[in-house]
C-alpha cells in the first residue's frame, strides 16, 4: 500500500531523516517509535505535505502509494491521495460544534439545493448532526455533538480529531500522532476497537506513541527511528517492550520503583467538601486527607474532575468547601496563600500553564521563588524595587541543569525550544526553588519519551527521600502510579470512588475507574 | 535582546525614507545641524510619552490608546503649578510632582475599567481616552483657576484652550546644559533628564514587580499559579504607564511652550503608538531601547520631510506623508500581529 524509499529531510543544517524506508501493507497496523528529536513527527509530516516540509525546501528520496509514485507537496495533495492525519496538537476549530468539525468539507446537504454547488448548498444540520453521533458511537465514546470544541476536555478534542479522519470514505492511510497521549486506559482499549475494525476494512494505519505497552499490543509491525535513521524493524510475535525500549535509546533504562512505604506523618493537607467548578472537570464534594510524607496517587478516566484537583487547591476557578494545610484552615483559597504555606503546584499543560515559553530556562525557574519568597534579589532598603540578583539566579539554574540532566545550549535558552521531557524537569526546578513541603504534579510524564520519563520519576522519589516531600501524583498512567504511590485515590464523576492501596490489582483499578460497585438508589 | 531589534518592514520602509530625505535635504542645501539638533529635541520631548506605553504593553493589555488620560492628568499637574505661580526647574518638576498622585488615582480607576474588559484592551482603552476628554472640557471650563494668564480674558473664567508657558516653565529643559557644536544645538541637560527616565524604566523591568508584569503579559495562569496577584499587577501597570504619561505631556508642553487644553489630547496616542511599533514592538513585550529607537526614527523623519517638502514640492506633502506613515505603521503592526496569532493556532 505504502512504501517510503530513501527519505531524506534536512532542517537548515541538521539532518532530521536521513535514509529511511518504511513500508505499510494495506490493512496493516504499523508501529513507528522513537525517542523525542528521532524524527518520528517529521516522517508523519512528509507523509501528509505538510506545510512545514514544503516551506523548508521539501523532502528528498521517493514515496510510492500502490506502487505508484507520488509527491506529497500540500496537505490537500496528500488528502486526494486518501492520506489522512491525527494531529497531536489538534487540528480543530474552538470555536465551531463537534459535529461541524467532524463533518467539515464533507457536510451533507439539502438535495434541493444542491444545484447551488457545494458552497452554497443548504446544509441539512440533523443529518450531520446524526452522522458525527454514529462515528463517535463507533469510537466508544458518548459526547453531545453539539457541544462547541472549545468547550471540551483534552481526551475529547482527541476522540473528535480521531473522528474526522476515520469519518471519510476514501479513507487509504491513517497517519496518528500520539493519538493516546490524552486518553485513560479505557478510552484507549476503544480506540483500539475501532482501529482494528478500520484496519480490517482495508485501511493502513501507522501509530505513532511513546507507550510501548500500547504498540506491542496494537502493532502488526513496528519500526523504531533513532536519530533519523531506521534503527530496527521487528514484526511478528517477536518483539516486546523491552526489546523495543533497548532499541530506541541504544542502551538499558532502570524502571524508577518506589522502596518500601513511606514514614507516614502528621496530617499535611485535608479537604472537606471540596468542590470545584472547573468546565469539563467539576468535582462535587471530596473529603481527603494527605499525610505528611506520603506519596499519594490521583487516579481516575478524564472529564470526571481530576484535573481540578490541582487547580482548585490552587485557587484558579471558583470552589467550595474547605481546605486545611497542617490543620488551619485556608481562606481564601489563592495561589500566594498556598505557596506560602509550602503547597506548590506543577500543572498538566506546560505550555499554556506551567512555563513562560517566550523566557529563559532561567527565568522560568527563579520566576516563583522570587515573586513570592523574594528569593534571588539584590538587597535594597526598599524591597518592592530590589533588582534581580542574576548571578544568584545563574548558578542556581545551572545547579538544577546539571542535577536534573536537562539537554540545553545553555540556562538562557528559550524553554520554548526545549523537548517535552526538559521542560517538565524545568517545571520541577521550578517547584524545587521553592522548596515545597507539600507538591502536586498533573501528568508529570505526558508527552515525555520514555528515557526522559524514567528520570523524572527518580527525580520525584529522590525528592520524597531525600527533602521528604509530600507528594501528590495526578496521572493518566496508572503503571506510573502503581510503581510510585502509597495510595491511589479514584477519582469518578467528581468524587473520591475509592482510595486503593498501590497493590491492588488492575481489576480493582478498572472497577473503580469505570465507577463499578456503586449501589444505585 | 538583539533578536528582538531585527529590522522589519516598517522599520525599512521608514529608514529609507529618511535616507532619500537626508540626501534631498543635502541637495536642498538645507543645514543638517539644525535639523539633527531639531531631531534630538523632538526625541525627548515625545520619547517620554512613547516609554510610557511599555509598562501596559509588557502587561499585556496593548497599546494603551488610552493615553489622554495620562496627558489629562499632566495637564492638570501643570495647570496647577502654573496656578501656584511655580517657574523654571520648579515649575516643570513640581508639575510632574504634583501629576504623580493625579495620575495614580486616575490610572487605578481606568485599571480597574481594563480589568474588567479583559482581552479587548485596546478598543476599550481607544474610548475611555475619547470620553474622559469631555469630561475634562467640562472641567477646564468651570474649575476655579485664579492665575489670570490662565482664564478667558472677558468675563475671567474657564481656563483658556492654548495657554503660553513663557514666564513659567517653557523650554526650560530644552536649554539646561544646551551647549552648541558648530551649527548643532545639544539638548544636553534634556537627553541627560531621558536617559535617567529609560535607565529607570529598564530597571524596572529587573525588579520583582517588573518581572510579574512581564510574565502576566505572557502567561496569566502561569503568573496566578506562581502567586502573582494577577489584577494587581495589571492595575500596576496602568497606573505607571498613566503616572509617565503624565511626565510626558509635562515634557512635551515645556518644550513646546504651550498649555494645549481641551480636545487637543485627543489624537495624540497614535503617533506614540506609531513610534513603539517602528522600534520593532509587536504588541507584547518591549525593551526600553526599542521605544527609544522607534522615537528617534520616526520624529527624525517628521522634522526632515517639512523644509524638504517646503523647499521641493507643495508644503501639504509633508503632511500628508506623516499621516499615511503614522496610521500605515499602527495598520501593518495590527495585520502582522493577527497573521502571527492565526499562524500560530493554525
Amino acid at each position: 500500500m505504502l512504501t517510503v524509499r530513501g527519505l531524506k529531510k534536512r532542517f537548515g543544517n541538521t539532518d532530521a531523516l536521513r535514509s529511511v524506508d518504511l513500508h505499510v501493507e494495506e490493512g496493516e497496523i504499523h508501529g513507528l517509535v522513537g525517542l523525542n528529536g528521532s524524527g518520528k513527527t517529521t516522517l508523519l509530516n512528509v507523509l501528509f505535505g505538510s506545510a512545514v516540509i514544503s516551506a523548508t525546501g521539501g523532502y528528498g528520496g521517493e514515496v510510492l502509494l500502490n506502487e505508484r509514485p507520488v509527491y506529497l507537496s500540500s496537505p490537500a495533495r496528500a488528502i486526494g491521495c486518501g492520506i489522512g492525519m491525527v494531529h497531536q496538537e489538534f487540528a480543530l476549530i474552538p470555536s465551531m460544534t463537534v459535529t461541524e468539525n467532524v463533518t467539515i468539507r464533507r457536510e451533507r446537504v439539502f438535495a434541493p439545493t444542491a444545484i447551488l454547488g457545494r458552497d452554497l448548498a443548504l446544509m441539512n444540520a440533523p443529518a450531520n448532526r446524526r452522522r458525527a453521533s454514529s462515528v463517535l458511537e463507533r469510537l466508544g465514546v458518548r459526547l453531545d455533538p453539539s457541544l462547541r470544541v472549545m468547550d471540551l476536555t483534552v481526551n475529547m478534542r482527541q476522540f473528535v480529531e480521531i473522528a474526522r479522519e476515520i469519518d471519510r470514505d476514501d479513507l487509504r492511510v491513517l497517519l496518528l500522532d500520539e493519538p493516546t497521549s490524552a486518553l485513560n486506559y479505557g478510552e484507549v482499549q476503544a480506540l483500539f476497537a475501532s482501529l482494528r475494525s478500520l484496519a480490517s476494512r482495508g485501511v493502513s494505519l501507522i501509530f505513532v506513541s511513546h507507550r510501548l505497552e500500547e504498540i506491542t499490543t496494537l502493532c502488526h509491525a513496528v519500526t523504531v527511528l533513532r536519530d533519523g535513521e531506521v534503527a530496527g524493524c521487528f514484526t511478528g510475535p517477536a518483539y516486546d517492550v523491552d526489546a523495543l525500549a533497548e532499541c530506541m535509546i541504544g542502551h538499558h533504562v532502570t524502571r524508577a520503583q518506589r522502596q518500601g512505604a513511606s514514614r507516614k506523618g502528621s496530617e499535611a493537607l485535608r479537604l472537606e467538601g471540596f468542590s470545584v467548578d472547573m468546565p469539563g472537570e467539576r468535582i462535587n464534594g471530596i473529603d481527603l486527607t494527605v499525610s505528611r510524607g506520603e506519596i499519594l496517587g490521583l487516579a481516575g478516566p478524564s472529564g470526571h474532575g481530576r484535573p481540578a484537583f490541582g487547580y482548585g487547591i490552587m485557587g484558579m476557578y471558583p470552589t467550595s468547601g474547605r481546605v486545611f494545610v497542617d490543620r488551619d484552615h485556608i481562606a481564601p483559597l489563592n495561589a500566594l496563600a498556598m505557596i506560602s504555606r509550602g503547597l506548590f503546584f506543577i500543572p498538566e499543560d506546560r505550555r499554556a500553564a506551567g512555563l513562560l515559553t517566550d523566557h529563559s530556562i532561567m527565568e522560568n525557574i527563579v520566576f516563583a521563588a522570587m515573586q513570592c519568597k523574594g528569593a534571588f534579589l539584590n538587597t535594597f532598603p526598599f524591597r518592592p524595587l530590589a533588582l534581580e540578583d542574576r548571578r544568584h539566579a545563574h548558578r542556581f539554574a545551572e545547579e538544577c541543569v546539571e542535577r536534573f540532566g536537562i539537554r540545553c545550549t545553555g540556562v538562557h535558552q528559550k524553554v520554548s525550544e526545549l523537548s517535552g521531557g526538559n521542560q517538565q524537569k524545568v517545571c520541577i526546578a521550578r517547584a524545587l526553588a521553592m522548596n515545597p513541603g507539600i507538591l502536586m504534579v498533573s501528568e508529570p510524564t505526558r508527552g515525555v519519551d520514555i528515557a526522559a520519563k524514567e528520570t523524572i520519576l527518580h527525580i520525584f522519589l529522590d525528592l520524597h527521600r531525600g527533602a521528604g516531600t509530600t507528594l501528590v501524583i495526578s496521572s493518566s498512567e496508572l503503571d506510573e502510579l502503581m510503581r510510585m504511590c502509597d495510595r491511589i485515590a479514584v477519582i469518578h464523576e467528581g468524587r473520591i470512588f475509592d482510595v486503593l492501596d498501590a497493590e491492588a490489582t488492575e481489576t480493582e483499578f478498572a472497577l473503580a475507574f469505570s465507577g463499578e460497585r456503586r449501589v444505585h438508589g | 535582546m538583539r533578536s528582538r531589534l531585527h529590522l522589519q518592514i516598517p522599520q525599512v520602509f521608514i529608514l529609507v525614507m529618511l535616507v532619500v530625505l537626508l540626501a534631498g535635504a543635502f541637495h536642498a542645501g538645507i543645514p543638517l545641524g539644525g535639523i539633527m539638533g531639531d531631531a534630538l529635541v523632538r526625541l525627548v520631548m515625545n520619547g517620554v510619552l512613547v516609554m510610557s506605553m511599555i509598562p501596559m504593553l509588557n502587561a499585556g493589555l496593548g497599546v494603551n490608546f488610552g493615553l489622554p488620560v495620562g496627558i489629562c492628568a499632566g495637564l492638570l499637574g501643570m495647570c496647577l503649578a502654573v496656578n501656584f505661580r511655580l517657574t523654571g526647574l520648579a515649575g516643570l518638576f513640581g508639575a510632574m510632582l504634583i501629576s504623580i498622585p493625579i495620575g495614580a488615582v486616575l490610572g487605578y480607576l481606568y485599571g480597574r475599567l481594563l480589568n474588567r474588559v479583559k482581552g479587548r484592551e485596546e478598543i476599550a482603552g481607544t474610548f475611555v481616552g475619547f470620553s474622559f476628554i469631555s469630561i475634562m472640557n467640562f472641567f477646564w471650563a468651570v474649575a476655579p483657576f485664579t492665575n489670570p494668564t490662565m482664564l478667558w480674558p472677558i468675563g475671567g473664567q474657564g481656563l483658556r484652550p492654548v495657554i503660553g508657558l513663557q514666564g513659567y516653565f517653557a523650554k526650560v529643559l530644552n536649554h539646561s546644559w544646551s551647549f552648541r557644536l558648530g551649527d548643532l544645538t545639544v539638548p544636553f541637560g534634556m537627553l541627560v533628564f531621558f536617559a535617567c527616565l529609560a535607565v529607570l524604566l529598564h530597571l524596572f523591568f529587573h525588579t520583582r514587580a517588573g518581572t510579574a508584569m512581564v510574565a502576566t503579559g505572557e502567561n496569566e495562569v502561569f503568573a496566578g499559579l506562581s502567586g502573582v496577584d494577577v489584577k494587581a499587577i495589571r492595575t500596576l501597570a496602568v497606573i505607571l504607564s498613566t503616572v509617565l504619561a503624565a511626565w510626558g505631556i509635562c515634557v512635551y508642553a515645556q518644550s513646546y511652550g504651550f498649555l494645549e487644553l481641551y480636545s487637543a489630547p485627543l489624537m495624540m496616542a497614535f503617533p506614540a503608538a506609531s513610534a513603539i511599533f517602528l522600534g520593532g514592538s509587536l504588541g507584547h513585550r518591549t525593551a526600553v531601547i526599542q521605544a527609544v529607537i522607534g522615537t528617534f526614527l520616526f520624529q527624525t523623519t517628521y522634522v526632515i520631510s517639512g523644509p524638504i517638502a517646503n523647499a521641493l514640492l507643495v508644503p501639504e506633502v509633508a503632511e500628508i506623508f506623516r499621516m499615511i506613515l503614522t496610521n500605515g505603521v499602527i495598520l501593518y503592526a495590527m495585520l502582522y500581529e493577527g497573521g502571527r496569532r492565526r499562524r500560530v493556532q493554525g
